[in-house]
């Protein structure tokens, strides 16, 4: 049995992926090439896309091999390996290699480097070299990879569900185009999602001149594009404003979550970070004040935060608006004037904006205020103007010249024109109409009034339906394209992979959305390859072409493409306008009754569009730690006075459609008010993404896209046990443990050891002496970590980062529920109330703190004495190293490890599907689920079977490969230090804000020995004597002494300050889930 | 069975543990040296009246759980000392104390199994096969009864003065042990 | 000298208030004693032993099932997770071995303080010991999360060649327990050797004859050999006695090695040792006062050794009793936060259910032995020593749970459910103890005939100043 020829797949049968190197052999191509006058492939060498093929053929190579681990043994299964015969030229097998590329995101994108290994894309890193800086990634980007790799993509071209081939597709358009050109488009419309292509762009452009009467339309769920709407409204010209958290003393946000759902989050965190760097010249941190009615990532990370409801945010914008003007001492105007029946129906009790008012002030042309994307144009407007005023315009906030927008309209009058019959054609471009369509257009039954819908499909779902064709999209490490970053710049979208359910050639796996462009608009050049060439050769102007091109590919940008800021003049007329007509209708709706609801975009899935992404929907939300489902959020005093308790089933009526899901009581939350995640509850999507979540799409209506009134709730059943949520932190308080430190500016100014000096059990620590003697720790290297916890937002990106690199599993809803995430890297949220009020008022405006916490690679490990089979030890560099294999899973080192950071293999993730883990054997994970993961998986990093306990190790291979090469690099000269920063661990790779520092403690003066001499540096736990190599910086909040809610310590440190020993467990918990009730 | 039976010596039964306990000493007194007292327990001073010397089995057991210490010890140094060394949780790669409690559980084991083992041996079982047992009246042996065995290897073994000497004493019965078969069918 | 050697020294008789109540009731003799308890062994099996017998073999059957489906599937199928990394697994196992100390202790503790009234459940006691350590010693492994791999704890090459980690407390735990049940084996079968002879002697059929022939190895009774036998048995008792402080002591490492607060305690070895001294009695208790009325044996285990039972019954549960009062007094004088913490959240925390079960089963409910109408309530007895067997299980789950469940950061804090794999585990390794003991009553002697033999025969003359001694009144 086992040493058996594997079965080889039929061919051309599902699934398609599958392309075997017989299979290629086939191929004229192919042939073509083999009989080439040089075969080796050193000439195919010169061009991308024949290296890609050459990486093609090796994958192919992998997949027989591979195709031997279905039906062998249990544990070691036979492979087949077939000989690489022919080697490209520069081609080191196991060496990975990195490709500059893009990852388009509605109008920006986020550039990328990705690693690839033996023509596989294995993992996502940020650019270093682009303009924007070295801003890491978010946690989108980390698993787009697993994206390309879903099994449950669209892989067929079909036609009214049926699959044809594609030359069908391609046959169909050609005669359509030839038919919209003779009607000049007219009957055609269009339907897009926003993009920042310049290609994209030109391709529109063409296909505009030759269908002038074709309507195009555009539809973002969740659309962030206020920020430059407002821009072009405020300075009158197309505009894309561009913060400079850096340089900002003081920030202001109308509901703006820059650090988390905003538009180019990661560039934000990345400048937020710097901005709150405690710089040895005394420059303070940054101060940051956030008016919101969730808890977003930016209201967590806030100096001081008002949280309001939804609709008494404007009101509240426009308060703090004329309490500038106040203490400016600005004369009356008609801005004032307009603004001002809006600003007194926010009444300022506490004089909070009047406070931060006085900030502004004092800081002027220093401060920054950004509205949200949930705001209203009247909000937005109101923070220009303060920006305008202030002298932020072009200091803290620059605008640069955008792209004229081209005229398109939205969804609603999509739909009318669909009733009205006046659409013949409809091409849906981008996103899922059917399914993120404001209920009250009631899409599904639109859109089959177009006689003919032709859609650029991701994968099935609950557009389909009523699509009479449907092209695969292909995803965009198999593409080639263009993208503009939030800077601006041209950005290389370049495939890394043909298209993996394309066959042999690779033209049948689908298109790109500019191929499909100019095939629905009959264009000459339908390449994606060309046409992108041709759009840099008219941007990059003269110069060399080939060359241009090749930096253009290799850098992964066009340099110089970034427009110069612009100072365009303060165009009162549009905000005097918007104000005046919108000051009414706001300040009704503040006053209005009946709960409120916000409409948010979710840290996971986003609009919905990762839904079908494993590790997106395992990964904790930042605030929650909810995973794989959203629930309906809900403040601590709401829920007391609903009498609701967590996991309640509920359902919301809100304007006569309702919607049912489980309460969350989430401290910080404004009071009356619902939050609900968009995204989850999909009909109809792959395997990963089914039946997570409640849709609240259902309740939203297009006048009221991001927050409405008047809801009523209605408690459907208490929870049962199957109603538990997968939550990974059960417990938000920290007892008053000196886990995470904080202290508040002036403390850590007049005292530096504050934040990090022992305190309560910590000032127990024992002697230095020891009773045994220690074997020394012998490596040239020694390393260590350290984590600025001043500049960790919690953005999550690392964890993601983290799972990529290092295989974690997945493990599904049921198995978090159960405690039994497998995240080597977590990051912990804690709350802290006011130790003075009382328990229940606690939850109300918490603050909270993140630790990433991760395996603090012990000296004195406790979890290595325990482990009766050496399975984890010490090396000589001072790594706490396990070695998988030797493991027999007693799981008492992770009983022993006082941080908790040891995941234990409960199942056979790797090897079964996640919904039937509990029938073991008897339930084999599909094989094209688990063939195609297989291939996102590192091959530098051993995937664990079950009963083996894992944990993480630095990135052990990349400090092994930086110290080969350094030995390589060495050479005679035998200096074989790995300098400085030539080894990243994953998790600060992807960390935008640079909090995450890895190096050698030996060296004096690398960064982490530099930040570990630093005052706030301290080790978490360290009265236990364990010696951990990751230390931790504290968090400095620089609270203004003015404001209503200052305090002179942070509430965690205050806790612990005045904590008697012992206390009641559970006391001060506003997190607030309940556990127990046994 | 085809041997002609052999006599193995004479066997006398008693009632109770004290009358076995004065004949063995009037049987000590009368010289015999290879003969036995049969109980269905150890009866407290029939040794010393039969003039048995302390039994060395204690010996054996001390050798074993010296052995089995130093074997404790020697193991957890060769292990993890000399033949694999790894740095485990900053510890010494070998100290007496986290030695102790293996090298103890060891003392004890090959205490123990010494104990059995020296039993056993001095005792030489186990034996499948031994003329007594064939001997039916002696099954009460391991129930209420107690014998005395006069072996016929014996140098004062006379076989008619020896059952007569037997008869005198306060026995319930006296009869013949055969070496091959069974005497009386 | 000879002469005085022959007369054995008789101390004179205590007086009659001093006497030492009668071992053996009614004057029953030593064949009686032979005939009663080898009956058990020969006769055909009563009906009560088939209605326990067989639900404790489906149960057998059940942990066998439990066992298959763990390894096959993974130890997911429990409840367990990252926090609470051991939950019943090793509760059961300490549980388990905790019962496995009354048979030592009985033998071999009460031997060397030359207590007689051991005898009648010595045999029982020590058969329950190793049955109770073959139930625990399943659970170390199945717990693994490769049991296959199990091996490797050993000191055996193999393919890694890598050794063994000798300063985890798990592997103190694998020599213990191995030279335990090895030295508890010994012991039993060794005590066992003239009873497996008198069953030989009186077997009928050949098959019994050979099956008891074979294991009884010759004996014959000879005094040479009971010279050496009762100094392999009292060097053996001897041998236990450490071993059997050592085991639990070494057991009660696996947490106090470790610095969990709630785990990491220097009270804990002798704090389990009594714990398992109560276990283990309240196990002889729960089995025994079934089996004397079932199988007719009230004359030999008499109400007199279930007092007996009952004081160490009283005495271990007041010291555990201590001990459960010692650790919150160390909790609160360490000043340590998370000691206090660990000990509040016992107490008051969301296992506060156990924890108080677990104070009303141990430390309170044994405190009405102190009353002699309860030792001597046979009903009374019973239902306290089933408490005490729920109250301990429950001490370790309060152990080894509530000390993980919420640690040092409260990040990582869970509460653990168990499933119905964890409960069918626990419940199918009652049924495979009970199948042993029931096969073991059923063709084994499961009273130590010889040794009660003995020790009626001496402390019958005594104490009556019978002028007959116990083996002529059979006649």
């Amino acid at each position: 049995m086992k040493n058996d020829a594997p079965a080889r797949p039929a061919p051309w049968k599902e699934p398609r992926y599958w392309r075997s190197l017989d299979e290629l052999a086939r191929t004229p191509p192919f042939q073509e090439w083999l009989q080439g006058e040089f075969p080796d492939g050193a000439q195919a060498l010169e061009h991308p896309v024949s290296r890609r093929r050459f990486l093609e053929i090796m994958s192919a190579s992998f997949l027989l091999a591979g195709l031997g681990l279905g039906g062998a043994g249990c544990r070691r299964p036979e492979e087949a390996i077939l000989p690489f015969a022919r080697i490209p030229e520069g081609y080191d097998h196991g060496v990975a290699e990195y490709y500059a590329t893009a990852m388009p995101v509605r109008g920006s994108a986020i550039p990328l480097l990705v690693k690839t290994h033996e023509g596989r894309p294995v993992k996502i890193e940020g650019n270093p070299l682009h303009p924007q800086g070295r801003t890491g990634t978010d946690a989108f980007a980390q698993a787009s990879i697993l994206n390309l790799y879903d099994p449950d993509r669209l892989r067929r071209f079909t036609r009214q569900g049926q699959a044809v081939a594609p030359a069908a597709a391609i046959d169909f358009l050609a005669s359509q185009a030839r038919e919209w050109a003779e009607r000049r488009g007219s009957g055609l419309a269009i339907l897009e999602g926003r993009a920042s292509s310049p290609s994209r762009e030109r391709i529109e452009r063409l296909l505009r001149r030759r269908y002038p009467e074709a309507r195009w339309y555009i539809h973002e769920p969740i659309d962030l594009q206020i920020a430059r709407a407002s821009a072009a409204m405020a300075l009158g010209q197309p505009l894309a404003p561009a913060y400079r958290m850096d340089l900002a003393r003081r920030i202001v946000s109308f509901d703006a979550d820059l650090l988390g759902t905003e538009e180019d989050a990661h560039r934000w965190i990345h400048q937020h970070a710097r901005g709150r760097q405690l710089d040895d010249d005394g420059r303070d941190p940054a101060r940051l004040y956030v008016l919101e009615s969730l808890m977003t990532l930016t209201g967590a990370n806030a100096d001081h935060r008002l949280r309001l409801e939804p609709a008494r945010i404007p009101a509240a914008a426009a308060r703090l608006w004329w309490e500038v003007h106040r203490q400016a001492g600005w004369a009356a105007d008609e801005e004032s004037a307009a603004l001002r029946a809006l600003a007194n129906s926010y009444a300022d009790p506490n004089s909070w904006c009047a406070e931060c008012a006085r900030d502004l002030v004092e800081s002027r042309g220093q401060c920054l205020v950004v509205a949200g994307h949930r705001q209203p144009m009247a909000v937005h407007l109101a923070a220009w103007s303060l920006n305008h005023r202030l002298g932020n315009i072009g200091r803290t906030v620059h605008v640069r010249p955008a792209p004229a927008a081209a005229e398109k309209e939205g969804l609603p009058e999509l739909a009318a024109s669909l009733r009205a019959g006046q659409v013949e054609a409809l091409v849906i471009l981008d996103g899922n109409p059917a399914y993120t369509a404001p209920a009250d257009l009631d899409w599904r039954s639109a859109q089959r009034m177009a006689r003919t819908v032709i859609r650029l499909a991701a994968s099935e779902d609950e557009t389909s339906a009523a699509c009479d064709w449907q092209i695969p999209a292909l995803h965009f490490l198999e593409s080639w394209g263009d993208a503009r970053t939030g800077d601006g710049t041209v950005t290389s979208v370049q495939p890394l992979i043909q298209p993996l359910f394309g066959g042999a050639s690779g033209k049948d796996g689908g298109w790109t959305d500019l191929e499909f462009l100019a095939r629905i608009g009959g264009l000459e050049e339908q390449r994606p390859r060309e046409i992108v060439r041709q759009t840099i050769r008219e941007l990059a102007g003269s110069g060399d072409a080939v060359r241009q091109w090749r930096q253009y590919l290799h850098d992964g940008f066009l340099a110089g493409s970034a427009p110069a800021p612009a100072s365009p003049a303060w165009q009162p007329g549009a905000a005097l306008e918007c104000w005046h007509s919108a000051a009414g209708s706001l300040a009704a709706q503040a006053a209005s009754p009946g709960l409120q609801v916000v409409f948010h975009r979710d840290y996971s899935v986003d609009d919905g569009r990762y839904i079908n992404n494993g590790w997106l929907q395992e990964m904790p939300d930042p605030i929650t730690k909810l995973t794989w489902e959203n629930a309906i959020l809900i403040s601590p005093r709401t829920a007391r006075l609903h009498k609701l308790a967590h996991f309640d089933r509920i359902e919301i009526a809100l304007r006569g459609r309702t919607v049912e899901g489980p309460v969350w009581i989430q401290p910080g939350m404004a009071d009356n008010t619902l939050g609900l995640a968009l995204g989850y509850g999909r009909e109809r999507t792959g395997r990963v993404g089914a039946g997570s979540g409640y849709n609240a799409y259902r309740l939203r209506t297009a006048a009221a896209l991001h927050a409405d009134t008047g809801a009523q709730i209605r408690l459907v059943r208490r929870p049962g046990k199957k109603d538990r949520i997968a939550c990974t932190q059960d417990h938000g308080a920290l007892e008053g443990r000196p886990i995470v430190r904080e202290a508040s500016l002036d403390q850590f100014r007049a005292d530096p050891g504050l934040a990090s000096g022992a305190m309560r059990i910590e000032a127990h620590r024992p002697p230095a002496a020891s009773l045994y003697s220690h074997p020394p720790l012998t490596g040239l290297h020694q390393w260590g970590m350290a984590v600025d916890l001043n500049a960790c937002v919690g953005c999550s990106a690392c964890v993601l980062a983290c799972q990529s690199e290092n295989n974690v599993p997945i493990v599904g809803r049921g198995q978090v529920a159960r405690g039994r995430e497998m995240h080597w890297l977590r990051i912990d949220r804690y709350y802290a109330g006011p130790p003075d009020r009382p328990l229940d008022e606690q939850g109300d405006d918490p603050q909270v703190v993140f630790q990433p916490m991760m395996c603090q690679q012990c000296e004195h490990a406790p979890c290595e004495y325990v482990c009766p089979v050496n399975a984890t030890v010490h090396d000589e560099e001072g790594l706490n190293v396990m070695a998988y294999n030797r493991c027999v899973g007693t799981r008492y080192c992770a009983n022993n490890c006082p941080y908790k950071v040891r995941r234990f293999n409960f199942f056979d993730y790797h090897r079964r599907p996640l919904d039937r883990l509990y029938r073991g054997p008897l339930a084999p994970k599909a094989p094209d689920e688990r063939d195609l993961i297989q291939w996102a998986r590192n091959p530098d990093v051993t995937v664990r079977m079950r009963g083996v306990m894992e944990k993480c190790t630095y990135c052990v291979q990349r400090i092994q490969q930086a110290k080969i090469a350094r030995k390589i690099a060495a050479g005679i000269s035998g200096d074989i230090r790995v300098p400085d920063g030539a080894i990243v661990p994953a998790c600060a790779e992807a960390c935008p804000a640079e909090a995450i520092v890895f190096g050698d403690l030996s060296d004096p003066n690398s960064r982490v020995s530099v930040l570990r001499r630093q005052a706030r540096c301290y080790r978490a736990l360290e009265f236990l004597d364990v010696r951990p190599r990751t230390s931790y910086l504290a968090r400095i909040r620089n609270p203004n002494s003015r404001m209503p809610d200052w305090h002179e310590h942070p509430w965690s440190l205050e806790d612990a300050l005045r904590r008697r020993e012992g206390g009641r467990p559970g006391q001060a918990e506003p997190a607030g889930r309940p556990e127990g009730g046994g | 069975m085809n041997a002609a039976p052999v006599l193995h010596g004479w066997l006398a039964e008693f009632a109770t543990a004290d009358q076995v306990q004065a004949a063995a000493g009037r049987v000590r007194q009368a010289g015999y040296t290879r003969w036995d007292v049969f109980a269905p327990w150890p009866i407290r001073g029939l040794d010393d009246a039969m003039g048995l010397r302390r039994s060395p089995v204690g010996w054996f057991v001390f050798a074993g759980g010296a052995l089995g210490l130093a074997a404790g010890m020697a193991m957890v140094w060769f292990m993890n000392q000399h033949d694999y060394p790894l740095a485990v949780g900053g510890k010494p790669m070998f100290s007496t104390w986290f030695a102790l409690p293996i090298a103890f559980e060891l003392a004890i084991l090959f205490g123990a199994m010494a104990a059995v083992l020296a039993m056993l041996a001095l005792n030489r079982l186990p034996r499948w096969h031994h003329p007594l047992l064939q001997t039916p009246r002696f099954a009460r042996a391991t129930d209420d009864r107690f014998f005395l065995v006069i072996e016929s290897a014996d140098p004062q073994f006379a076989a008619d003065r020896t059952r007569q000497f037997l008869e005198s004493l306060e026995c319930v019965h006296v009869e013949a042990v055969w070496e091959e078969g069974p005497c009386d069918t | 000298m000879a002469a005085l050697r022959s007369q054995p020294l008789v101390a004179p008789d205590p007086p009659a208030e001093l006497a030492r109540p009668p071992l053996i009731l009614n004057r029953r003799g030593t064949a009686w004693i032979s005939g009663k308890v080898s009956g058990i062994a020969e006769g055909r099996a009563p009906r009560w032993w088939w209605a326990a017998f067989l639900p404790s073999a489906g149960l057998t059957a059940l942990c066998f099932a439990m066992i298959a489906y763990l390894v096959s599937t993974g130890i997911g199928v429990w409840g367990l997770d990252c926090t609470v990394g051991w939950a019943w697994d090793i509760t059961n196992f300490v549980f388990w071995i905790g019962i496995g100390h009354a048979g030592t202790l009985i033998s071999a503790i009460l031997f060397l303080l030359r207590q007689p009234w051991r005898t009648s459940i010595s045999r029982a006691a020590e058969a329950m010991t190793l049955f109770a350590v073959i139930c625990a010693a399943i659970f170390p492994v199945i717990h693994l999360g490769r049991p296959w791999d199990c091996w490797w704890l050993f000191p055996i090459p193999n393919a890694n060649a890598i050794w063994p980690q000798f300063r985890s407390p798990l592997t103190w735990d694998v020599f213990a327990i191995s030279t335990y049940f090895v030295v508890s084996l010994m012991f039993w079968y060794v005590g066992m050797i003239p009873d497996l002879a008198t069953l030989r002697d009186r077997a009928r059929t050949r098959a019994r004859k050979l099956v008891y022939g074979l294991l009884a190895m010759g004996w014959t009774g000879s005094i040479r050999h009971w010279r050496h036998y009762e100094k392999a048995c009292l060097l053996l008792a001897g041998l236990s006695t450490p071993l059997v402080l050592s085991v639990h002591s070494i057991v009660s490492f696996d947490f106090a090695a470790s610095l969990l607060p709630g785990w990491h305690t220097t009270i804990f070895p002798p704090y389990f040792v009594a714990g398992a001294i109560f276990s283990g009695m309240a196990m002889v208790l729960t089995l025994l006062i079934p089996i004397r009325t079932l199988c007719g044996l009230e004359d030999v285990i008499t109400v007199l050794h279930i007092d007996r039972m009952g004081k160490v019954l009283l005495a271990a549960g007041s010291m555990v009793g201590y001990a459960y009062a010692i650790e919150w007094f160390t909790a609160r004088y360490s000043g340590s936060p998370h000691e206090i913490f660990a000990w509040e959240n016992r107490a008051f925390g969301p296992y506060a259910w156990a924890y108080w079960t677990m104070l009303a089963c141990n430390a309170i409910s044994p405190q009405l032995l102190w009353l002699r109408r309860v030792r001597r309530s046979m009903a009374a007895v019973f239902l306290l020593s089933i408490a005490v067997n729920v109250g301990m299980w429950l001490e370790r789950f309060v152990i080894i749970v509530t000390s993980l469940h919420r640690d040092f950061l409260p990040s990582s804090w869970s509460y653990f459910r168990p499933t119905l794999v964890d409960i069918g585990t626990l419940a199918g390794s009652l049924g495979l103890f009970l199948t042993l003991f029931l096969l073991f009553i059923r063709f084994l002697p499961m009273i130590a005939m010889a040794e009660i033999k003995g020790a009626a025969a001496r402390s019958g003359a005594r104490a009556h100043g019978d002028p007959d001694p116990p083996g002529g009144l059979s006649g």
